[in-house]
């Protein structure tokens, strides 16, 4: 009859119809996509540094939701505590235990945010090296940020071999739910992980740049490459893989280091507690580091790498949440430099402008004013760590805009490594030069030519006196195989609660998180838990 | 519209035939023609569609459109007949040239031929093989309705509104027949005047996230003809995958096509808080402070406490009685050709804690034209305009509680002046610190949402032939939100960032269009035939600006001028979600008593995966008039018996868009010194996501009786629905946490009942009672590759512990956590060894007589997490709603009592007020004084595990049986008085009316009001008290009249 009235309802039809699947096909406004990104050298660049930023908590909220920060606490927590010289912190208890007396489980918070972590890294590094040649046509061009991702994805798996043992091997990247084959994948040996390690490591040695100019500071570089290899083959000639051969391949790598290390831009700095200042980052000392934003802009920005400033000692009042013993204080000698930097036993609370003094009798820091033991004295706690900066933040800024790096791996550790192959391939008088150099910067007295097994153990104590709280710690017990006396060693007082268990095997690695054992059927448990 | 033929019952006929008789008397006369015009509209004033006129005595004739206009060429002086099925007839003698005063159509069976709007039209209740509940705007006259889930709540079968918050502008959460999903969307989809409605959207502050709000607001309550709720898959599946979770269609009012009216409704209400909770006082507080020293081992450092003096009571100072004035003023009419209904309303709601109300005001007009016998256009446009102060800006961040339950347990010792940095502990002996005053956190933070809501709405409808129509729907929806929060340094929230200020948009913005073409025929009387197809495309898309600061330094500026601040930071994002569908949709009936529905829709929606985006909601409906079958016919005043059944399915679509996508994120990172952009992938694409399928069965029996004096609804269903949206676990291997998944599935069946009586219907005095009563039972059937119960924990500061699990095959809602079998007694302890297991949280040095005493479940000597257990669960046996009206002459009384059985209540507020800890960590919190009077001492000492002995520290961090009460509670709702007064020369209608709302309430529930769920609207943290907002017991004058 009125067909003509139809038309509208045919306009409609006809405009929906055909419009159906181009509209329907989503484009992100707001995210981008791996066909944005991976179409130039600026988009390669930016996923590359991307691969760093995992590294580092990202950020600390103003109502103090802090649910990243904790990654990295608890990366400190599995690296450098459950020993003869730790404690729970000063301020709080939370985030070191249970790590401080071995109570930890396969349930432990600890464990599971550290191993996602650290395959947050190796997906980001994975997505570089995967699309990599997508972005730039000229092979050699890719070819050096495929090197700065596989240096990442070779040092996450260093901190996973360490902790964890044998890890699952991811070698691509994962976009999809369907790539259910590596999503799924078991566990590799540890022999095997390392060997995935040595190749991305080798990779990165020779593709990298020997150093970056100074807007690039932080990149990594085949300086560090090299002596990150050389750490590598210092950890396999000790435990687990046992291979005493790889001392002189760690003694190979490390002087490829040291003998060019004007190239390298690597030095012992003069000043040992420069390192640390926010004013002197990314020093000819450091070989990695990870870096935090300085800036006033941020209103949600990253802290300190974690609650380990001691409280009061710089105008932030930051927690302090590790703690060494003061047997470890009296370890160091008195002219050394680093003995009250590393651990103040006494300082002015900048708040209130009293002076705290450790009472190594109580476990409390008094106040010289009132006579009354400072933070929560119900419980026994240890001598706050004092490595990170006490710079003063400039004015008006957030205490948490502004941050140290987060310092992975320094010169002095180098030489240390390089000093400890040597001794055991037999070369003890250029081992002890390298320590000597470490102490002298400090300001200790140098040792003199002393049998192979005094030297293992005084370079054993100087990584202990120049690198406590610097993420070694725990992978050099491991590796040098003493756990059992460092817990023969420990006493009640250095922990909160409960017993200290007696040496396992079980221990001398932490249990795969059983979110992840949930998650991946074909996961395995370490031995014993 | 659904449109009926006339001649489908035997008496057609005989019109028919005496038509015929006219027709040929009156054609041998040559009469003058004469065209008439108007409108047919049913007694509440609805037009009438498809109802039938003719010329007495003649074939000739016309059917009403839409809006029930019509236009007929006749002779003059003839007589035109209306008739319409359900009916009675009207006749109207045609002697005048033009319009004629509109037709009222006379229901012959009021409840019977209830139209009931479904999706893409309309359908005669006679006709309807589905589960609706339906409520009028007469249900809820008297009552005092601020949004329209007050409307709802317990006035109809199947639909559960709860509070979340007594905080004027709160959300209610809606759920029809349960919940369908695990952490999808379980929000009912709103239709209003056949458009749907986008979800809604509000600015968020990055300081505390946006404030739920579901998709009715925005509306004017008053502005409300009719709600129909549609519940079963046979009425749901016309809209598909977005059908699942039920359908609220909503009606405005239209303008009657008569003489103009004015009404104007005014009301004023304030209420207190109808069940306070009384505080220890400042000699109270001093006492038991020394006696927790004492425990410590430490001096009292009270002396005498009789001598102290501050008494500050910190929840008289944040609250105040709330106050409400609502003004309603509306002009409606029309002509035979056109209908306009214009209405303006404003509301001012200050609530009970200092620093919260909200000012609405709204415009709407719907205005309907008949442009020619066979088009009309209506269009129905509505602007809100709300600004609401929050006051409860926290849910429960560090460090600090909601502002409530900071107003309750504030030490009563510091001064009413008292506030920030460098304040004297008033316990003696105490340091110098920090001190948030709970007056000035409420009084110096500002926490303004505002948001413009504006909906556009153009429908047209073509008849094309009498049984062929097209309507062609055109809506677009718009809401700009705003939330502007600053918080000085002199509140908690900024006192850490020297002032902190956000200023954020979102707008939201929605176009739907959609089309359909619908056909009614009747053939030999006997089968009648409505067919449906159409089509439609909606576009949701979102904008949001943040600007975010801290720092401020123009403090004084607030934020209107962040730019003084220190530290600026800048949040973006944009996103779409478009659905494009096709529906069909057949209803067969043979004589009236076998009734056949059947509908299916195709959806593609954008969110989906690339290969996943479509699909068909199918759905089948038969219903059985029994009292059609001539076997019947000798029954006597039954007037309706009706079996119905349906099975169909349905699918929710709630996840956001681009979630099947891999995608990447950006952030900073120093490289040098400067912070440079990063970008890296954070989730990974699943080609598989998919809709959740809800696929449900219903049988039901409508009944009516005597007149329809009585009448009962009785439906049974059983919801199974699959493929839930949730996260799925993935290893981190995969360099990702979760991903959204479809997996797992829930079940939900119940009983609804619903009765009406007219227990007294005379011309003087009235008495009607309804009654609900609806039993949902929602059993999780299994967590697809997650075998094992999931443990549900909250962030914030609910104990940091776990509060819920899921269990495959148990209810949804349950309360996890340790039971408490008595407080520990001095027998207990061999010298200050515990010689009972205790949690291992605890350290030994803690135990103490007075302290609670945990249920070792598994016996093995130690309290650890295995010894827990389900407390309690957060859904109901039952809820009900049971209303009466009673009229006698001019005056009528409301009396609407609501309820819910079976629920528990995890009283997080309660505890903290009443576990005796009275310092934590440096934090000194006062406790309530029925604890006081009670609490074990040496000299009390109680059994009762209401009542523990101070406390010095934490005795564990997890839920206990002491929080998980019961929740059941039976309501007086509303009690209103509503007198009419006698016609005063223009005024007519004038009423004066009285209300009492949450009258009294009975329930075992000790906080506040049982009512409640501080984390919103989430299925797994339902019924959860945590400083909640409480409601009031308010009273309400009003008057109205009309014009």
């Amino acid at each position: 009859m009125r067909i003509k009235i139809l038309l509208p309802f045919i306009f409609v039809l006809v405009t929906i119809i055909p419009s159906c699947k181009k509209d329907l096909k989503e484009k992100p406004y707001s995210t981008l996509s791996p066909s944005t990104i991976f179409t130039s050298e600026t988009g390669l660049k930016q996923a590359t540094l991307g691969i760093y930023q995992s590294w580092t908590a990202t950020y600390f909220t103003q109502d103090h939701r802090y649910d990243n920060i904790f990654d990295i606490v608890y990366r400190f927590a599995l690296s450098e505590t459950g020993h003869q010289y730790a404690t729970a912190g000063v301020y709080g208890t939370a985030f070191m235990d249970p790590y401080t007396s071995f109570a930890e489980t396969p349930a432990t918070i600890g464990g599971s945010v550290v191993w996602k972590r650290l395959f947050l890294t190796v997906s980001r590094a994975n997505a570089v090296i995967s699309n990599a040649n997508k972005a730039v046509t000229d092979n050699s061009v890719a070819d050096v940020y495929k090197a700065e991702a596989q240096f990442n994805r070779a040092y996450a798996y260093f901190n996973l071999v360490r902790l964890f043992g044998g890890v699952p091997l991811i070698k691509t990247e994962i976009t999809s739910l369907a790539q259910s084959d590596a999503i799924f994948g078991p566990r590799a040996s540890i022999e095997d992980t390392y060997k995935f390690i040595i190749e991305d490591l080798e990779f990165a040695e020779q593709k990298l740049p020997d150093a970056r100019p100074a807007e690039d500071a932080g990149r990594v570089t085949a300086g560090a490459a090299k002596a990150m290899l050389g750490k590598v083959y210092l950890t396999m000639a000790g435990k687990p893989v046992s291979k005493p051969e790889y001392f002189q391949k760690a003694v190979d790598k490390l002087k490829e280091v040291t003998a060019a290390a004007a190239t390298y831009k690597f030095s012992l700095i003069g000043d040992f507690k420069s390192i640390f200042s926010t004013s002197n980052e990314m020093s000819q000392e450091v070989v990695l580091a990870f870096r935090y934003i300085w800036s006033s802009s941020l209103v949600d920005a990253n802290l300190v790498p974690f609650f380990a400033g001691l409280d009061g000692i710089d105008p932030s009042g930051t927690q302090c949440s590790f703690g060494m013993t003061y047997k470890f204080y009296q370890l160091f000698e008195n002219n050394d430099v680093r003995k009250d930097f590393t651990a103040p036993t006494r300082y002015k609370y900048l708040g209130t402008g009293d002076s705290l003094i450790y009472d190594p009798a109580t476990y409390h820091y008094i106040n010289q004013r009132t006579g009354i033991g400072a933070f929560n004295t119900n419980i026994k706690y240890g001598v706050g760590y004092g490595k990170y900066s006490r710079d003063a933040r400039p004015s008006g800024g957030l205490p948490w805009a502004y941050s140290d790096d987060l310092i992975e791996y320094r010169y002095s550790d180098v030489l240390l490594c390089l000093a400890e192959a040597l001794n055991e391939t037999g070369v003890s008088s250029e081992a002890l030069d390298l320590i000597n150099m470490v102490r002298s910067r400090a300001g200790a007295s140098s040792y003199s030519l002393i049998s192979q097994d005094d030297l293992r153990n005084k370079i054993r104590n100087e990584r202990r006196l120049e690198l406590i709280g610097e993420g070694t710690t725990v992978f050099d017990i491991r590796r040098w195989g003493t756990l059992q006396n460092e817990i023969a060693a420990m006493s009640p007082n250095q922990i909160i609660n409960g017993a200290l268990p007696p040496y396992s095997a079980k221990l001398e690695l932490y249990p795969v998180p059983q979110i992840e054992m949930d998650a991946n059927p074909n996961l395995t448990q370490n031995p014993g838990w | 519209m659904r449109k009926k033929l006339s001649g489908r019952f035997p008496e057609g006929k005989r019109y028919f035939f005496s038509f015929l008789l006219f027709f040929f008397n009156f054609a041998l006369f040559a009469q003058q023609q004469i065209t008439v015009t108007g409108t047919v509209t049913s007694e509440n004033n609805t037009p009438l569609a498809s109802v039938s006129v003719k010329v007495k005595g003649s074939a000739g004739g016309t059917t009403t459109n839409v809006d029930g206009g019509y236009t007929i060429h006749v002779n003059k002086g003839s007589t035109l007949i209306f008739s319409s099925v359900g009916y009675e007839d009207q006749q109207l003698k045609a002697d005048k040239v033009g319009t004629v005063a509109g037709i009222t159509l006379v229901s012959k069976n009021s409840t019977l031929n209830d139209v009931i709007v479904v999706g893409y039209g309309t359908q005669n209740k006679r006709n309807l093989t589905s589960a609706t509940s339906k409520v009028t705007a007469k249900d809820f006259k008297n009552a005092i309705v601020n949004t329209v889930d007050q409307a709802l709540q317990g006035r109809a079968t199947g639909i559960q509104v709860t509070s979340t918050s007594g905080e004027p502008g709160a959300n209610a959460i809606i759920r029809i027949r349960g919940n369908n999903s695990l952490s999808g969307d379980n929000e009912p989809l709103y239709v209003i005047d056949g458009v749907i409605m986008p979800a809604y959207r509000e600015a968020a502050s990055l300081i505390y996230g946006a404030f739920a709000q579901n998709g009715l607001y925005g509306i004017n309550p008053n502005d409300i003809e009719n709600i129909e709720v549609l519940k079963d898959a046979s009425a749901t599946a016309i809209f598909g995958s977005r059908g699942a979770n039920g359908v609220v269609v909503i009606t405005t009012k239209a303008g009657k096509r008569t003489e103009g009216t004015i009404e104007f409704v005014n009301r004023i209400s304030s209420g207190s808080i109808a069940h306070p909770l009384k505080m220890m006082n400042g000699k109270q507080f001093a006492e038991v402070y020394n006696e927790y020293s004492a425990y410590g081992g430490n001096p009292k450092p009270f002396g005498n406490v009789d001598t102290l003096n501050t008494n500050t009571n910190w929840f008289e100072k944040t609250t105040r009685p709330t106050l409400r004035e609502d003004a309603s003023l509306s002009v409606s009419g029309g002509t035979p050709k056109s209908s306009y209904y214009i209405s303006g309303n404003y509301l001012k709601d200050k609530g009970l804690l200092i620093g919260s109300d909200v000012v609405r005001s709204s415009i709407r007009a719907n205005l309907s034209n008949v442009i020619n016998a066979w088009y009309t256009v209506t269009a129905q446009l509505s602007f809100v305009h709300q600004n609401s102060n929050r006051g409860i800006s926290s849910n429960g961040g560090w460090p600090n509680g909601p502002g409530l339950l900071e107003a309750l347990r504030t030490n009563p010792l510091y001064h009413l002046t008292d506030n920030g940095l460098k304040v004297q502990s008033p316990i003696p002996g105490g340091g110098i610190g920090w001190f948030g005053n709970p007056v000035i956190a409420q009084t110096d933070k500002q926490d303004l949402s505002k948001n413009d809501y504006s909906i556009i709405n153009i429908q047209n409808v073509f008849q094309i032939t009498p049984a062929l129509k097209l309507a062609v729907n055109l809506g677009r929806i718009q809401n700009l939100t705003r939330r502007q929060a600053f918080f000085p340094n002199t509140v908690n929230e900024g006192f850490y960032s020297n002032g902190r200020g956000d200023n954020s948009v979102t707008n939201t913005y929605n176009y739907n269009v959609n089309t359909y073409l619908q056909y009614d025929k009747t053939i030999n009387t006997d089968h009648s035939l409505n067919f449906t197809l159409g089509a439609e495309y909606i576009k949701d898309q979102v904008e949001s600006l943040t600007g975010s600061t801290s720092g401020l330094y123009l403090a004084s500026l607030g934020v209107n001028n962040l730019s003084s601040a220190a530290a600026q930071q800048t949040l973006s994002y944009k996103e779409d979600r478009i659905i494009e569908s096709g529906f069909f949709r057949a209803n067969y009936s043979f004589k009236g008593k076998y009734i056949l529905n059947t509908s299916v829709r195709l959806d593609a929606a954008s969110p989906f995966a690339e290969n996943k985006k479509s699909g068909y909601f199918p759905a089948v409906g038969v219903a059985w008039n029994i009292n059609e079958e001539r076997f019947m016919k000798g029954v006597t005043g039954i007037s309706n018996a009706k079996l119905r059944a349906s099975y169909g399915i349905t699918g929710s679509q709630a996840i956001a868009p681009y979630s099947s996508l891999a995608r990447y994120g950006n952030d900073y990172y120093q490289v040098g010194s400067s912070a440079q952009i990063v970008v890296f992938p954070f989730t990974l694409g699943n080609s598989n996501l998919s809709w959740e399928q809800t696929k449900q069965f219903n049988a039901g029996v409508d009944f009516n009786a005597w007149e329809n004096r009585l009448t009962f609804s009785l439906d049974y269903y059983k919801k199974r629905t699959e493929g839930l949206l949730q996260p799925r676990l993935l290893p981190s291997q995969s360099g990702n946490s979760f991903i959204t998944d479809n997996y797992g599935s829930i079940s939900n069946r119940g009983v609804e009942f619903s009765f009406q009586a007219d227990i007294i219907r005379q011309t003087d005095v009235r008495f009607t009672t309804r009654f609900n009563i609806s039993k949902n039972k929602n059993i999780l059937v299994d967590l697809g590759s997650r075998k094992s119960s999931s443990l549900q924990s909250l962030s914030g500061n609910l104990q940091g512990g776990t509060y819920g699990i899921l269990t495959p095959g148990e209810e949804i809602g349950q309360f996890y956590g340790f039971k408490i079998i008595g407080l520990t007694q001095s027998s207990d302890f061999t010298g200050s060894v515990p010689n009972y297991p205790f949690p291992i949280t605890g350290q030994v040095a803690d135990q103490r007589p007075g302290n609670l005493r945990y249920q070792d479940l598994n016996k093995d000597g130690v309290i650890n997490n295995d010894d827990r257990t389900v407390l309690g669960k957060s859904s109901p046996d039952f809820i009900y709603g049971w209303t009466n009206d009673i009229t006698w002459k001019k005056l009528t009384v409301n009396v609407f009592f609501t309820g819910s059985q079976g629920n528990n209540v995890l009283n997080v507020t309660g505890h903290y007020l009443g576990n005796g800890l009275i310092s934590n960590d440096g934090i000194i919190f006062n406790q309530t004084e029925d604890w006081y009077k009670n609490r074990w001492t040496s000299a009390n000492p109680t059994t009762n595990v209401r009542y523990p002995g101070t406390q010095t520290n934490r005795a564990s961090t997890d839920i206990n049986s002491t929080m998980v009460e019961d929740g059941s509670f039976f309501r007086l709702k509303q009690l209103s008085f509503s007198y009419s007064l006698p016609n005063f020369r223009a005024i007519k209608n004038l009423r004066l009316f009285v209300t009492g709302t949450n009258v009294f309430t009975i329930t075992k529930y000790r906080g506040f009001d049982p009512e409640v769920s501080s984390f919103g609207v989430g299925l797994l943290q339902q019924g959860i008290d945590y400083g909640a907002y409480p409601s009031q017991r308010s009273y309400t004058i009003g008057l109205s009249a009309s014009f």
